[in-house]
């Protein structure tokens, strides 16, 4: 099977995104000035939104409390192999923020940790927001997890940062008019649309395609966008078999299996986490890989859990470009923070979620650091909800965007081949395809944009 | 096309008896201490995860220490007495510790107390597991790397499943000969009867308790340490093995050997064709069944005592 890609270069580009450092990275120049808030609005696009209104910014009081933010991410259990090193580079960055000051400069972040793995979520999450009161809530791995508190997020008038899940039923969906809740990262338009767009654009020899994901949320919700992007950009290419895993599983030999005895060209897999360890483990047992090339469009992290069990030639992606080595150098930023990480923890961010910790935390941080340069005042919750609609900045997986009228970020796909570096694997032959690919415009649900393509 | 289902079959049956081979090293132990010592004890399924985690430690231990200086066959011997001998005979160790502390206290009250005492106790042990082997999975798959995989029409199957399967069918038949043809074993199945007119012969029926629970707790660890090296082991394992145990126990009859090979079997095999031809009821298939035993004969397919 395809070990290579073959991109028309018109939507699949070869190398990484070209989403070079814009300006300088200094962040934050406190001062008196007396635009409003309202002034900061239509300024997305900026790389770094706390420059913004410098020369007429500052001066009112900021807090003397420590802003309290609550950060939650399954730090046990099969997911923790994605959520530990999320939560330690949650941890680093903002011990890296507080190091300097803490948010403009002088008001530190009392971070707290919470175990994703629980029961009840929505009465864990009541409690974070009403009883224990903190000032942000940053988190959620499990898209099943993210719909159950959204609407809470809502009525409760919590500032929410959702910093990993994916489905896009989140504002589809669950919360069609965001206020208080945002999501710092892409969502699953990036990996099936952009799995999609590989097939059509990339890999012509792929007659035959199957799909085997998670029985939840995410699962569902990827490979319902997938088949639909598959339709929708009439791609020459057969359905085969489509499964669904309990999540979280241990023994997938019967559905390896299955699949051995369809033997697709291409299978579409959203595993993740302690699930993609064991599916690609025992997918090698039973030799699924041999004449298959299968596509884990979440999955790359995992080549940090299992390197001797990832076979040359596999295909993955981290929704959207986080890599885990600082040898793509596509700007400043990414060598800084995968240094650090491998200073700090002693390996790279192999999970992509840990640029997701990154992403939403500076989010929140540049939002205040906007409202704050442009009025002058410590922003209310609301003033920083004005600021984070629009907002966009550069992060260490390149410029990161929020549309206009949208409370998610766009990024661009990413995806590349499995291939063993000495002592690690890392991705070959690595493609993108831009964020307006991938993603629908503020105006329209992913599945409108999906069947409108 | 022919040898194309056929294949298929095969494999399918493998899985099957695969996990049947887990499901029975757990669930016979679960059954024996029901049915002999009329012990309820929910905290049996996480002595699987406890032997598991163990022979983890153990193999990333050895292939670090000697690895690299071991043939093909020192390795693969070093591994099976590791998994086989040195993983049962800790586990159990640790379980007649236990026994002796947490559980013998429990013996004589309620099986509603014995349910939720023993609940409390598979909630502290997972946690104590957490504890020393952390959250994240572990896994540790050098045993079914180093044996491989043999070629089937369609695919691979790894060798390690094949291996599992004939030990736990030793297991089996050893256990079936300690019951019908050793006095240790008829006199265990008497007590499971009548325990009182036992004692009065003037066997030391607390020592016959212990041997079996005993037997039970290194069962599940040898379970656990088989299971690992194809799987990934991680907190939150014991009360999903908790459950499948149950259905054993329910399906074959408390206390019955052949019970819990027969119900193993089934189980096995309903989630192995279950997850292959009708994924998304998969676990609904296993508690149908579960259901539909009850219905028909309570007291399960091979069991006499009273559910």
């Amino acid at each position: 099977m395809a070990s290579s890609f073959d991109p028309d270069g018109e939507i699949v580009k070869r190398g990484v995104p070209n989403i070079k450092e814009k300006i300088g990275r200094r962040r934050f120049m406190k001062g008196a000035g007396t635009a409003t808030a309202a002034a900061s609005m239509g300024l997305a696009g900026c790389s770094n939104p706390a420059d913004q209104g410098e020369d007429s910014s500052g001066g009112g009081p900021i807090p003397d409390e420590p802003l309290r933010m609550a950060c939650i991410g399954f730090t046990s259990g099969p997911a923790s192999v994605f959520g530990t090193p999320m939560m330690q580079s949650a941890r680093m960055v903002v011990d890296q923020i507080n190091e300097n000051g803490g948010i403009l400069g002088e008001r530190e972040i009392e971070m707290e940790e919470f175990d994703e793995n629980v029961d009840e979520v929505v009465q864990q999450y009541r409690r974070l927001a009403t009883r224990e009161e903190f000032d942000v809530i940053m988190g959620y791995i499990s898209s099943a997890n993210v719909l159950s508190i959204a609407p809470i997020a809502e009525e409760l008038e919590q500032p929410t940062v959702v910093w990993d899940t994916g489905t896009t039923d989140l504002f589809d969906d669950a919360v069609t008019d965001p206020q208080y809740i945002f999501r710092t990262c892409a969502s699953s338009s990036t990996d099936a649309v952009g799995a999609a767009r590989l097939l059509q654009n990339a890999l012509p020899d792929v007659e035959t395609v199957a799909g085997v994901n998670q029985d939840y949320a995410f699962g569902r919700n990827n490979w319902d966008l997938f088949q639909r992007a598959v339709e929708s950009l009439g791609i020459d290419v057969e359905l085969v078999d489509a499964r669904f895993t309990p999540f979280p599983n241990d023994d997938y030999s019967s559905t390896i299996s299955a699949l051995n005895d369809t033997n697709p060209d291409f299978i579409y897999s959203s595993h993740w986490g302690g699930d993609a360890v064991n599916f690609i483990t025992q997918a090698n047992n039973q030799g699924l890989f041999d004449d298959t090339l299968p596509c884990f469009t979440a999955g790359s992290h995992v080549i940090g859990n299992i390197p001797d069990e990832i076979p040359e030639g596999i295909l993955f992606g981290a929704r959207g470009p986080h890599y885990p080595f600082g040898d793509q150098q596509w700007n400043s930023l990414h060598g800084e923070f995968v240094q650090s990480y491998q200073d700090e923890y002693g390996e790279p961010p192999y999970a992509h979620g840990a640029f997701h910790a990154w992403q939403a935390i500076w989010a929140y941080v540049y939002a205040v650091e906007r409202a704050y340069n442009v009025s002058g005042e410590y922003p209310t919750k609301d003033q920083w909800v004005q600021s984070m609609e629009g907002i966009g900045f550069n992060s260490p997986s390149g410029f990161v965007n929020m549309p206009q009228g949208s409370h998610n970020v766009v990024e661009p796909s990413f995806y590349g081949f499995s291939e063993r570096q000495e002592d690690r694997v890392a991705l070959r032959d690595t493609v993108w395809i831009t964020p307006e690919h991938v993603n629908p415009p503020a105006s329209m649900s992913t599945g409108e944009w999906i069947d409108n393509l | 096309m022919v040898q194309q289902i056929l294949s298929e079959q095969l494999v399918i049956i493998l899985n099957g008896l695969s996990g049947a081979a887990t499901l029975f090293l757990l669930g016979t132990g679960l059954s024996l201490i029901y049915g002999m010592l009329n012990f309820l004890n929910l905290a049996h399924a996480a002595f699987l995860p406890l032997g598991a985690y163990l022979a983890a430690s153990l193999i990333h231990a050895t292939v670090g220490a000697v690895g690299g200086t071991l043939g093909f066959v020192g390795l693969f011997v070093v591994f099976l007495v590791l998994l086989l001998v040195v993983v049962p005979a800790v586990v159990s160790i640790v379980g007649l510790a236990m026994e002796r502390t947490a559980f013998k206290p429990l013996y004589g009250i309620e099986d509603d107390y014995q349910l939720l005492a023993t609940f409390g106790i598979i909630l502290m042990m997972e946690d104590a597991m957490k504890f020393i082997w952390g959250g994240e999975p572990v896994s540790a798959t050098a045993p079914s790397n180093l044996l491989g995989t043999f070629s089937l029409p369609g695919g691979t199957y790894p060798w390690w499943s094949v291996l599992t399967i004939l030990v736990t069918a030793l297991v089996a038949g050893t256990l079936y000969y300690f019951f019908e043809a050793t006095r240790l074993g008829k006199i265990t199945l008497a007590m499971a009867e009548d325990e009182e007119a036992v004692g009065f012969t003037g066997i030391d029926t607390r020592s016959i308790h212990l041997k079996v629970f005993v037997i039970g707790i290194a069962l599940a660890a040898l379970g656990g340490a088989l299971y690992l090296p194809t799987a990934s082991m991680t907190t939150g394992l014991a009360l999903e093995f908790v459950i499948l145990a149950f259905a054993v126990l329910v399906i074959g009859g408390l206390g019955s050997l052949k019970g819990a090979i027969a119900a193993s079997l089934i189980i096995g095999m309903v989630q192995a064709y279950g997850s292959y031809y009708v994924p998304v009821l998969e676990l609904a298939l296993v508690f149908l069944l579960m259901a539909t035993i009850m219905l028909i004969k309570p007291t399960g397919l091979f069991g006499e005592i009273e559910a």
